[in-house]
């Protein structure tokens, strides 16, 4: 937006007048100027109410709500109408505005500020001095008068903005003639309307020459050496090669050539649609139709293509209207301005990775020593589970392995075991009856614990010393994963691993799962289960 | 720089040098609170004449919608005031031209504010954000709502006090 640079204080204002020897003139410059931008009328049309406005400006307004700017009397777009006469009232007000500022400041002098402005121009302008060195003051004073049609700094643009222009007036010959004098400028011509630009936009811009699009090119002085010129032209009628550029700055309104001869063929108004009734897809078919950009959500289709109406049918009502090319440019400028936040989502316009960062630092801080922990806590519990294998492996081997290995896996409800291991039953160790009717499959607990019973009493005593130290030593977890029916049959795992610590209870449950084979799969499956327990925001369920 | 439009911009920039040259006597100051952002922006209002309010300055910040001139500012009162249209604590101000209703892109910030600055000379005690100080003046106690005007207008906004 290097454009709010162009405008500085120097901008033209009704408060110009008032230090002037007429200061009423700040009466009449307000009243050529539009309510809604305050600068002088483009385009000018009229309201139903009476009301006269620039055509882009009443037309955005009334897309945000359809009352007259003015008055507020309700108002629609159909309705507006050209009005030539303001038009040319302000054509012939800007073409005198500088000089009769300078004339009624109290500068008497014509010829001095003359030169001063004409020295001012020479900065100014400079490929154009040579041609135009005998330049009245004014004429900048009216570029500088509007500046949304000056980009000093643009060659192209610069043409650009002059060439419609030359429409109503005679074309710019010796412009013309001085940009075909640098050829090196790494441009190429048009070959058809023979206006230079970059190479890559050329196979674009000729098809809108072609099709007759608005640029229409100047008539040029017969030396030049474009070929031919497009039979199109509206108002070939118009005196072909006339004077320089400057002069047409300058010509009194009454030359103006009539306002409404410009390309009407051309620029035909386009018809609003009713957006409701397009779906998505045929929304974007009719953008792409227009030729203009067909992405974004549907929301974002309808503004843009509101906006593009807006301009397109502003661009109808001017005298001078402007190239396709432009409207787009223009158009693109209010997609930035418009739909940044809508294009940006995820990721607010001043956001920054390292301020978040420093925000939410004690957050992740929290988060890391959490994660460290709990990794701390699945090794202290791996080591337990290892030392408490080693041990088992190492002490249970031998007198009873060999029986369990030749009994059937244990029973898988772990209830029934907690209903067989009553207290009673301490003494007496020798299943009851009781235990085999809770069971299962008493066959296999009856296979199982014969040994125990067979055996010499010492396998008892030893077998209950091994256990003991498992319940001192092995926190609940660990202890779990010692009993590899358990996860299967019990949906909390680690909830209450070891509810009575009954020496005999455990004996006879851990007597029979230390088969090293099935107990190893178990025990690392439940290993995670345990971890994940200790996650809160593992998942539903676990933590619970 | 500032999201809004070239149109809105342009115009903005029109606004601040057309209140370069004409100051009007209703604000002291109208700018934007950065020059590079013209969507923000920050005024301070006279009190106006013959009201209590008159010789204390107010601070309004002034935000700019991205459709502007097509929306109306948004502005609040940054100094406290007492005034039964303006929120006590928020410093929103209840006036129809903000709310949209009865805003037109034909008035400008300068206008605007002149809306406010009248508004301070005429409370509509019908249509309350400061319930308590719109009391007063339902109940017709001028006295009692022209001296707590100026009491905050002593504390908060600059007004010299009276030493009498």
């Amino acid at each position: 937006m290097n454009r709010l640079n162009d405008l500085d204080a120097t901008l033209p204002d009704p408060a110009d007048w008032a230090t002037s020897r007429i200061p009423d003139l700040a009466v009449l410059d307000a009243a050529l100027r539009c309510e809604i931008c305050k600068d002088f009328y483009t385009a000018p049309v009229i309201t139903n109410c009476g009301h006269t406005f620039c055509s882009l400006c009443i037309r955005r307004c009334l897309g945000a709500d359809e009352k007259c700017a003015t008055c507020r009397a309700p108002e629609q777009e159909s309705r507006l109408r050209k009005n030539g006469a303001v038009q040319q009232a302000v054509d012939a007000f800007m073409a005198v505005r500088a000089t009769l500022l300078e004339a009624v400041s109290g500068i008497e002098e014509a010829e001095v500020s003359g030169q001063a402005v004409n020295a001012e121009e020479a900065a100014e302008v400079e490929d154009e001095i040579e041609e135009v060195a005998d330049i009245p003051p004014p004429s900048s004073q009216r570029r500088r008068g509007r500046p949304r049609k000056k980009k000093a700094d643009d060659e192209d643009g610069d043409e650009d903005e002059y060439r419609p222009r030359s429409q109503e007036t005679p074309p710019e010959p010796p412009k013309r003639s001085l940009r075909e004098r640098p050829p090196d400028d790494g441009l190429v011509a048009c070959p058809i309307c023979n206006r230079r630009m970059k190479e890559a936009q050329v196979s674009l811009h000729i098809d809108d020459c072609l099709a007759g699009k608005p640029y229409i090119p100047p008539r040029e002085p017969p030396s030049l050496s474009s070929p031919r010129k497009p039979s199109t032209l509206p108002s070939s009628s118009a005196p072909p090669s006339r004077p320089t550029l400057t002069q047409s700055r300058f010509q009194p309104s009454s030359t103006f050539p009539p306002s409404t001869a410009p390309p009407t063929g051309l620029f035909q108004p386009l018809p609003k649609i009713t957006y409701s009734l397009f779906t998505d897809t045929k929304l974007r078919t009719k953008l792409r139709e227009l030729g203009i950009r067909s992405d974004g959500p549907k929301k974002l289709l309808q503004d843009r293509h509101t906006e593009w109406l807006n301009l397109w049918n502003a661009n109808v009502d001017s005298p001078r209207p402007r190239t396709k090319r432009q409207l787009l440019d223009e158009l693109e400028a209010w997609e930035r301005a418009h739909v940044r936040p809508a294009n940006n989502k995820t990721k607010a316009p001043e956001w920054s990775d390292e301020k978040w960062q420093e925000k939410h630092a004690d957050t992740f801080a929290d988060l890391i020593a959490k994660a460290r922990g709990s990794i701390q806590k699945r090794r202290k519990v791996e080591a337990d589970e290892d030392e408490v294998e080693e041990r088992i492996s190492g002490e249970v081997e031998g007198a009873q392995i060999e029986q369990l290995r030749s009994s059937q896996p244990p029973p898988p409800n772990p209830q029934l075991r907690t209903a067989n291991s009553a207290p009673a039953e301490m003494g007496s160790f020798p299943p009851s009856s009781q235990t085999t009717t809770l069971l299962p499959s008493s066959q296999p607990l009856q296979q199982s614990s014969q040994p125990l019973i067979q055996g010499p009493s010492h396998h008892l005593m030893t077998y209950q010393n091994i256990s003991r130290p498992h319940h001192e030593t092995i926190p609940p977890h660990g202890a779990a994963s010692l009993l590899p029916s358990h996860s299967s049959a019990n949906p909390y795992p680690t909830r209450n691993p070891h509810p009575p610590t009954n020496p005999q209870e455990n004996q006879y449950v851990s007597s029979i799962p230390y088969v090293p084979g099935p107990d190893r799969l178990p025990a690392e499956k439940r290993k995670y289960e345990t971890i994940l327990d200790e996650i809160p925001w593992a998942g539903p369920g676990r933590a619970g | 720089m500032s999201t809004s439009t070239p149109a809105a911009s342009r115009r903005l920039i029109k606004e601040l040098t057309d209140f370069n040259k004409k100051r009007p006597s209703h604000l002291i100051s109208l700018h934007p609170v950065d020059e590079s952002d013209l969507t923000h922006w920050t005024a301070t209002l006279r009190g106006p004449q013959d009201t209590p309010y008159e010789g204390g300055e107010w601070e309004i910040d002034i935000k700019i919608p991205d459709n502007y001139p097509n929306a109306p500012p948004l502005m609040v009162f940054v100094t406290p005031v007492c005034h039964p249209n303006v929120h006590p604590k928020t410093g929103e101000i209840c006036l129809d031209l903000l709310r949209g209703t009865a805003w037109t892109p034909a008035y400008t910030l300068s206008t605007t504010l002149e809306s406010v600055s009248q508004l301070l000379g005429h409370p509509e005690p019908d249509s309350p954000l400061n319930v308590d100080i719109a009391a007063v003046l339902r109940h017709g106690d001028r006295v009692a709502y022209d001296a707590l005007v100026r009491v905050w207008a002593v504390m908060y906004a600059g007004k010299k006090g009276t030493t009498a």
